[in-house]
C-alpha cells in the first residue's frame, strides 16, 4: 500500500506539474531526457571521488579546480535542459553553479599553505580543495538523481540518498581503514612464540657454592619477552567482573522492575543510571582509592595485591585484580541491570497471570517465568559489559603492573589494553623492549571483544528463539 | 496491569534490595571519597590557584610545585566535548536516518549489526590508532609537512610560537576524531530506537496525504523523535567528556596556559580528565605522592561529576521541553 503511494507521482504536490509525460515519449526521446542527468550524475560522482582523493592524499592538487570548472558547465546545460523538458526554471541549480563558480575562484586564489587568525596551524590548500568538492558535489547528484527520476515526489526521496549516505561512507571506510591498519601492523614481523610465553624481568639472589670458599650471594636475573600474563590477566579480569557484577546487576533489575514502582525505585534507577555516567578517572581514582586506602590493614592483601620477591609475600605499591574488577564492576552493573529490567518489563502480562493462575507462587513466577524471559537481554549484557571491561584502561592506569609476577585474584592487576598503554608510557627499557608488540597487543585485544561482541548477537538470537519461543 | 499474590515482604524482595542497594552505597562512597580527598587540594592551594591558568607536573618539561590550575583543562573539556559531538552528531543521526527509513534491502540491519560489533571495539585501540591518523591526516593536512623552517616563519597569521611545534602529532582535533569514532557506535543505536519508535500511524497518516519519505521525515518524525535523539546526544557527550585514554593519547595529559584564541583547536589543550590522570600519575612519578598532591586530581573528578550531572540535568529539560513542543 505505501509503496504504491510513493510510486506514483502526485500532481497537485509535484513540482513538476507541467512536466509532459515520459510514458508516451518514445525510448530515443527518454534517452535524449536522461542524457544531461546522467552526465550531471558522472561528472558529480567524479568530484566526489576527487574529493576523497584530495582528503586522503595532498598530490592530486592539479584536478579539483578543472572538475569544479566542469561541473560549473554541466549544471548550466542541465539548468537549461530542465527548462526544455519540463518547461521550469530550476534556480536552484543555476544558484548551485554559481557556487560551483564562486568556490572555483576561491580555491584558485588561495595559496598553498594557508594560515591566519593566529590559529596554530598551517592548512594544506588540499582540504580546502576536498571540503568544496564536497560541498557542490552533493547537491549536484542530487538534483541529477531528481532528474533522471523522473521530479516525482519519490524521485526528491532518492536525491537525498547522497546526503545521507555520504558521512556513513566516509566513517565507515575510515573504520575500516584503521582495523586494516591495525591488522597488518599487528601481523607482520611477529613471532608468534611471544603469545605463549609471560613477560619476565626480574632477578632473584642466588647462593653461590664455590669450592673451598664460602658461600655467597649473587643475582641471577631472567628477562623473557611475551604477552602470555596480559592475555591471562584479560580473561581473569573479565572472569571476576562477570562475577562481581552478574548478581548484583540482575539482582537491581529483577528489584526495578518487579518491586521497585516507588520513590525508592527511581532513586535507585538514577544513582545506578549515575554511575554510567560519571567519567572514567572517577573510577580509575575510586580504584586507586581503594587500593591506597586500604594501608596496611587486613584488607591491604586483597585490594593492593601481593607479590612473592623470592622469600617472603610483599604488598605492591598499585591494586589487586579483586580492586579492579569491583571497580569495573560498577561500570558493568548499570548496564546488566538496564538489560534485566527491560527485559522483566516487556514480559508478557498474560504468562505471568498463567503462571499465578496455576497456583505459582510469586517467587516461582520470577525463577521460572520472568528470569528466563530476560534471560538474552541479560546474557547480551554481560558478553558487552565482559568486552568493555577487559578493554578498559582508565579504570586500571593508576593501579596496574606488569603481571611478571603471576597472575592470581590478589596479585597486580595487568591486561592487555594496558599493557598498550604502557608500551607508550612506561619506562624507557620496557619500552624499547615491548613497543614492537603493541599493535599485535591490540589486535588480541579486538579479536577477543570483537568475538565476545559476535557471541553475543548469536545467544541473543539463539536465547530469544528458544526462550520466547520468537 | 500488575497482579500481586500477597503484600508481604518475600525473600526475593529482600534479597533484589539489598542487592540493588550495594551499587547505590558505591556510588555514595565515591561521592565522598571525592570530596573529602579535594578538600586539602582546597586548603592547600585556595580556590584561586586551582582556577588558575598556569598548571606543571613532571610530563610538562619544566616542574614547578605548586602550580595546579585547572582552568586550561576546563576548557579543554568544552573544547574537545564541541568538536567531537559537532563531527560525532550528523553522522549518528544519518545512520539512524538510513537504518531506519532509508535502507534499501537489508543493509539498515547489516548496519546495525556493524554498529553493535563496532561498540566493542575498546578506546585504547583507538587512542593506538590515533598515531596513524596523526601521521597519515593531521601532518600532511594541518603542520605544514615538508616545509624549511624559514618558509614557516615567513607565513603570516601564526602565533610566533608555533616553528618549534611542528609536525605536531597531538592536538584537540585529533583527539576530538577518534573520540567521535568511539562514540558514534554509541549514539547511533539510540537516535535508531528513538527513531523507530515514532508511532505509524503518524508516519502513515503523513504519507497518506501525499508528503514524500524525506518532508515525512523533517516534518513529523525527526521532531517526535527528537526527544529520544537528544538522550543519544546526552549519552555520547558524557562519554566524550569522561574518556580518560583518547585523550590522553591524542591530545596530552598537561598543557599549562589558556589556547591563544580560547577556540584554537589545533592546540593540545588536555581537557580535564587527562589532566588529573597527569597529576596523579605525575605526583606518583616525582615522589611527592603525599595525597594533597595528587588531591588535585580528585578536585578534577570532583568538578567531572558537577559537570555530568549538570548534562544530565539540562537534558531532562530539554527532552520534557522537546515533548512540550513537538509531540502534544
Amino acid at each position: 500500500m505505501k509503496a504504491t503511494l510513493e510510486e506514483q507521482p502526485i500532481a497537485a504536490l509535484s513540482p513538476a506539474s507541467t512536466a509532459q509525460p515520459v510514458k508516451g515519449a518514445s525510448a530515443a526521446s527518454q534517452l535524449g531526457n536522461r542524457a544531461v542527468p546522467a552526465v550531471t550524475m558522472f561528472v558529480s560522482f567524479a568530484a566526489l571521488v576527487v574529493g576523497f582523493l584530495t582528503l586522503t592524499q595532498n598530490t592530486y592538487e592539479d584536478y579539483p579546480i578543472p572538475v569544479l570548472g566542469v561541473l560549473c558547465v554541466v549544471l548550466q546545460i542541465q539548468f537549461l535542459d530542465t527548462y526544455r523538458r519540463r518547461g521550469v526554471w530550476s534556480w536552484r541549480v543555476l544558484m548551485l553553479s554559481g557556487l560551483t563558480f564562486g568556490i572555483l575562484l576561491v580555491l584558485q586564489a588561495l595559496p598553498e599553505y594557508v594560515t591566519g587568525l593566529q590559529l596554530n596551524v598551517i592548512v594544506h590548500h588540499s582540504l580546502f580543495s576536498s571540503i568544496g568538492l564536497f560541498i557542490v558535489a552533493l547537491p549536484a547528484l542530487g538534483a541529477a538523481l531528481y532528474e533522471w527520476f523522473g521530479a516525482t515526489p519519490r524521485a526528491e526521496d532518492i536525491a537525498h540518498y547522497p546526503l545521507i549516505l555520504f558521512p556513513i561512507v566516509l566513517v565507515l571506510g575510515l573504520y575500516i581503514l584503521l582495523i586494516v591498519q591495525l591488522l597488518s601492523r599487528g601481523t607482520t614481523n611477529v613471532d608468534w612464540i611471544i603469545l605463549r610465553q609471560p613477560y619476565f624481568n626480574y632477578s632473584w639472589p642466588v647462593k653461590e657454592y664455590i669450592a673451598g670458599d664460602w658461600p655467597r650471594w649473587t643475582s641471577e636475573s631472567r628477562l623473557q619477552v611475551g604477552l602470555l600474563n596480559y592475555i591471562l590477566g584479560t580473561i581473569l579480569l573479565m572472569i571476576l567482573t562477570t562475577l562481581i557484577s552478574l548478581p548484583i546487576g540482575v539482582g537491581a533489575g529483577i528489584y526495578l522492575s518487579e518491586y521497585g514502582g516507588g520513590r525508592l525505585g527511581s532513586l535507585i534507577r538514577f544513582t545506578v543510571s549515575s554511575l554510567r555516567a560519571i567519567s572514567l578517572l572517577i573510577l580509575g581514582l575510586t580504584a586507586y582509592s581503594l587500593a591506597r586506602f586500604s594501608g596496611d590493614t587486613l584488607l591491604a592483601g586483597l585490594l593492593r595485591g601481593t607479590y612473592f620477591n623470592g622469600w617472603e609475600e610483599r604488598l605492591t605499591t598499585g591494586g589487586s585484580f579483586l580492586t579492579a574488577s569491583i571497580t569495573l564492576a560498577l561500570l558493568i552493573i548499570p548496564v546488566i541491570m538496564r538489560a534485566t529490567e527491560e527485559g522483566a518489563r516487556s514480559l508478557p502480562t498474560e504468562l505471568r497471570e498463567g503462571s499465578l493462575a496455576l497456583g505459582a507462587s510469586e517467587q516461582t513466577t520470577l525463577y521460572r517465568v520472568v528470569v528466563p524471559w530476560a534471560l538474552p537481554n541479560i546474557v547480551t549484557a554481560v558478553l558487552l559489559g565482559c568486552a568493555e571491561a577487559g578493554g578498559s584502561v582508565a579504570v586500571l592506569m593508576f593501579i596496574a603492573g606488569r603481571g611478571d609476577y603471576g597472575i592470581g585474584i590478589t596479585r597486580q592487576v595487568t591486561s592487555l589494553a594496558y599493557f598498550i598503554f604502557d608500551t607508550y608510557y612506561g619506562d624507557p627499557g620496557f619500552k624499547g623492549l615491548m613497543q614492537p608488540f603493541q599493535f599485535t597487543a591490540g589486535v588480541l585485544l579486538l579479536i577477543i571483544n570483537l568475538s565476545l561482541g559476535i557471541l553475543a548477537l548469536w545467544l541473543k538470537h539463539r536465547l530469544t528463539k528458544r526462550h520466547r519461543g520468537m | 496491569m500488575r497482579v500481586r499474590t500477597a503484600r508481604r515482604l518475600t525473600t526475593a524482595h529482600g534479597v533484589t534490595l539489598g542487592l540493588a542497594l550495594i551499587p547505590v552505597a558505591m556510588f555514595v562512597v565515591i561521592v565522598t571519597v571525592l570530596v573529602l580527598v579535594s578538600i586539602p587540594a582546597i586548603l592547600q592551594y585556595g580556590l584561586q590557584g586551582i582556577f588558575s591558568t598556569k598548571i606543571s607536573t613532571v610530563f610538562s618539561g619544566i616542574y614547578t610545585p605548586g602550580e595546579v590550575g585547572l582552568l586550561p583543562a576546563i576548557t579543554g573539556t568544552f573544547l574537545v566535548a564541541g568538536v567531537a559531538l559537532v563531527i560525532a552528531f550528523p553522522v549518528a543521526l544519518a545512520m539512524a536516518i538510513f537504518a531506519t527509513e532509508f535502507s534499501p534491502g537489508g543493509l539498515g540491519r547489516a548496519l546495525e549489526t556493524v554498529l553493535t560489533l563496532f561498540a566493542g571495539i575498546p578506546p585504547i585501540i583507538y587512542a593506538l590508532l590515533s598515531v596513524f591518523v596523526a601521521q597519515q591526516f593531521m601532518q600532511p593536512k594541518f603542520s605544514g609537512e615538508g616545509l624549511p623552517l624559514d618558509v614557516i616563519t615567513s607565513l603570516p597569521g601564526i602565533p610566533p610560537y608555533n616553528p618549534g611545534m611542528l609536525p605536531r602529532e597531538q592536538s584537540v582535533l585529533l583527539g576530538s576524531i577518534m573520540l567521535s569514532l568511539l562514540v558514534i557506535p554509541f549514539m547511533a543505536p539510540i537516535m535508531l530506537d528513538a527513531i523507530r519508535t515514532v508511532p505509524h500511524d503518524l508516519k502513515e497518516g503523513s504519507l497518506a496525504l501525499g508528503a514524500n519519505r524525506w518532508h515525512t521525515l523533517r516534518r513529523i518524525v525527526l521532531p517526535t523523535a527528537a526527544s529520544g535523539i537528544a538522550t543519544g546526544v546526552s549519552l555520547g557527550l558524557l562519554k566524550v567528556i569522561g574518556d580518560v585514554i583518547i585523550v590522553a593519547w591524542a591530545i596530552g595529559f598537561v598543557k599549562s596556559g589558556l589556547p591563544d584564541p580560547i577556540w584554537d583547536i589545533f592546540e593540545r589543550a588536555a581537557p580535564l580528565t587527562s589532566t588529573g590522570a597527569g597529576l596523579l600519575n605525575g605526583f606518583e612519578a616525582a615522589g611527592t605522592s603525599n595525597i594533597s598532591g595528587g588531591s588535585v586530581a580528585f578536585f578534577a573528578g570532583l568538578l567531572l561529576l558537577m559537570i555530568a550531572f549538570t548534562i544530565l540535568g539540562v537534558t531532562s529539560w530539554l527532552q520534557k521541553w522537546l515533548t512540550r513542543r513537538y509531540v502534544q
